[in-house]
């Protein structure tokens, strides 16, 4: 759905953009009417030189960075893109991401390095790499956090604690470039559609367990998460600084202690009435 | 913490680490004090000092070994390990007015190594903590440091606590976190009092005592906790209760948009574990 507003030409860097929630999120800004560098692994070139095409045919100017996020080589590249291609720099979303699972008896020194090289490190560095650059004021970023930022999941210490550490340092980020006019902002997703997520809900076993912590009893869309990221770089979200949006279904804020196979659907008014409540 | 019980304590070599150190030495705990190799003079006094049986460890925080090497000295020369305490605080790389607001790599890294050595000292005692043991570490403020790559520590701290105490439980071991505020040490003593970080800015109107969070500390560890996992404690005279008062001197900041920051920064404290 194209939003009521645009970007007009506006430039963003899309960093983890081959699939999943920074292709949705590269195709909405260009929707939008952003002009983009995408960025992603080397061994992903494949899938984001097809969203470049897919997203140039449709007649976005679109620009392709490809390398390793632990290198800040491959972010200052990236906004060099930005500047030689386009001649600024707008909005940056810090959207790469690995999420390993290991149980914490079985972590290594290896494991969490690679996690904190990449979810915390990387991000780091494109964020270095791209404010002295960014349009201010005016310009924009958003970090990919995760629910993970702040309630733990078994099987992910490292992980976690990366994800900790990304929305602990938006924040802080958020504060210290607010008075340049460069909003921060962070997105934290819960449980959104990727291979290992669908694989829940085609098992019947599993998902039974895994949707009663989602109040919204789904998973999410990577759409959803794009929507939220455009709201936030977006003028709209122009009082909105160090904020934390969820995007996880209510995840974060309870769960149904329910066996979904007998609860009640639709109209709670029988129920209130089987048991003596206001008809 | 009681009589005959074991624990290793990382970061105990400032106020903190010597009033925590006091309150285990009250109980009859037995310690292994873990540090650098530059600490190693300093726990050796430490040890000296104290009124219980200490075993010293140092080595390199950034070899998980070293670790490995403290729980096992508990385990070997005391009999047992009980509880980890470890007093993390990270240093505050780059408070100056001019600094830029994201550090290089290397300073982005080595500003994430207290929390990269926590874990390895959570990792280990995980591995070598007796059923019924516990974990506290110590959490740096969030915002208080004023240096994006210190604050990621507190959150990597926080999920730490969080995910150890998640992933322990079934083995009934608590991990907990304390969250000290501003507290009496030599560091902070050469704040001025009307800095607004200083103890005007807090609630109960001063600075706390080492001996309140060590005292903290104890509490978390002990069977007096038993239910609490996964939390962190504040004790910091209601710090984090309030919004600080103006974190900017009046004057600058009209222009911001040459600077990076736009307010210079007292100094502030910093230690490398």
């Amino acid at each position: 759905m194209a939003a009521p507003w645009s970007f007009d030409g506006r430039v963003a860097v899309v960093s983890g953009a081959s699939g999943g929630m920074g292709e949705a999120i590269a195709r909405r800004l260009a929707a939008d009417g952003a002009r983009l560098v995408l960025m992603a692994a080397d061994g992903d070139a494949q899938a984001l030189e097809a969203i470049g095409d897919d997203l140039q045919a449709d007649g976005h100017e679109v620009r392709l960075a490809l390398g390793d996020i632990a290198d800040p080589a491959t972010s200052r590249a990236a906004v060099h893109a930005a500047m030689e291609g386009f001649g600024r720099l707008d909005y940056v979303v810090n959207n790469a991401g690995i999420y390993p699972e290991r149980p914490l008896l079985d972590e290594t020194a290896e494991f969490y390095d690679r996690i904190f090289a990449i979810n915390v490190l990387g991000l780091q560095s494109l964020c270095r790499a791209a404010v002295p650059l960014m349009t201010a004021p005016g310009g924009a970023i958003t970090c990919t956090a995760s629910t993970c930022s702040l309630r733990a999941i078994e099987r992910y210490a490292a992980y976690n604690m990366s994800k900790g550490a990304v929305l602990q340092f938006a924040r802080e980020l958020a504060v210290q470039l607010a008075p340049r006019g460069i909003r921060v902002n962070i997105v934290a997703p819960g449980v959104i559609s990727a291979p290992a997520t669908d694989e829940w809900t085609r098992d019947a076993s599993v998902w039974s367990k895994q949707r009663s912590r989602i109040p919204m009893d789904r998973i999410g869309r990577p759409t959803e998460v794009a929507a939220v990221t455009s709201f936030l770089l977006s003028d709209r979200a122009s009082y909105v600084a160090g904020a934390t949006v969820m995007v996880d279904g209510g995840e974060s804020s309870g769960w149904r202690d329910s066996d979904w196979s007998v609860v009640p659907q639709g109209d709670p008014a029988p129920r209130l009435r089987s048991v003596g409540g206001v008809a | 913490m009681t009589g005959g019980r074991v624990a290793v304590v990382r970061g105990c070599l400032d106020e903190l680490g010597s009033a925590v150190v006091r309150r285990f030495a009250a109980d009859g705990t037995a310690l292994v004090l873990a540090g650098g190799v530059d600490d190693r003079s300093g726990l050796a006094d430490l040890a000296a000092a104290a009124a219980t049986v200490v075993e010293v460890v140092t080595g390199d925080l950034d070899d998980p070994a070293t670790a490995r090497r403290a729980v096992d000295t508990a385990r070997e020369r005391l009999g047992r390990l009980d509880h980890l305490v470890d007093l993390t605080v990270a240093s505050t790389v780059d408070h100056r007015g001019d600094a830029p607001p994201v550090p290089a790599l290397d300073a982005a890294r080595a500003a994430l190594l207290p929390a990269r050595r926590a874990y390895f000292f959570a990792s280990a005692a995980a591995r070598g903590l007796r059923a019924g043991g516990s974990i506290v570490v110590s959490l740096p403020p969030s915002t208080f440091a004023s240096a994006p790559a210190s604050a990621a520590v507190h959150g990597a701290m926080t999920m730490l606590v969080r995910s150890f105490a998640l992933e322990l439980a079934p083995y009934r071991v608590r991990v907990n976190g304390v969250l000290p505020g501003l507290i009496e040490t030599r560091l902070v003593e050469a704040w001025p009092d009307d800095e607004p970080s200083g103890a005007t800015a807090v609630p109960l109107g001063r600075a706390g005592r080492p001996d309140e969070v060590a005292e903290a500390i104890a509490f978390l560890l002990g069977e007096d906790a038993s239910f609490m996992t996964g939390s962190i404690l504040p004790v910091d005279g209601g710090l984090t209760a309030t919004a600080p008062t103006s974190r900017r001197p009046a004057g600058p900041g009209a222009d911001t948009r040459s600077d990076h920051q736009t307010s210079t920064r007292r100094p502030q404290p910093t230690r490398s574990t």
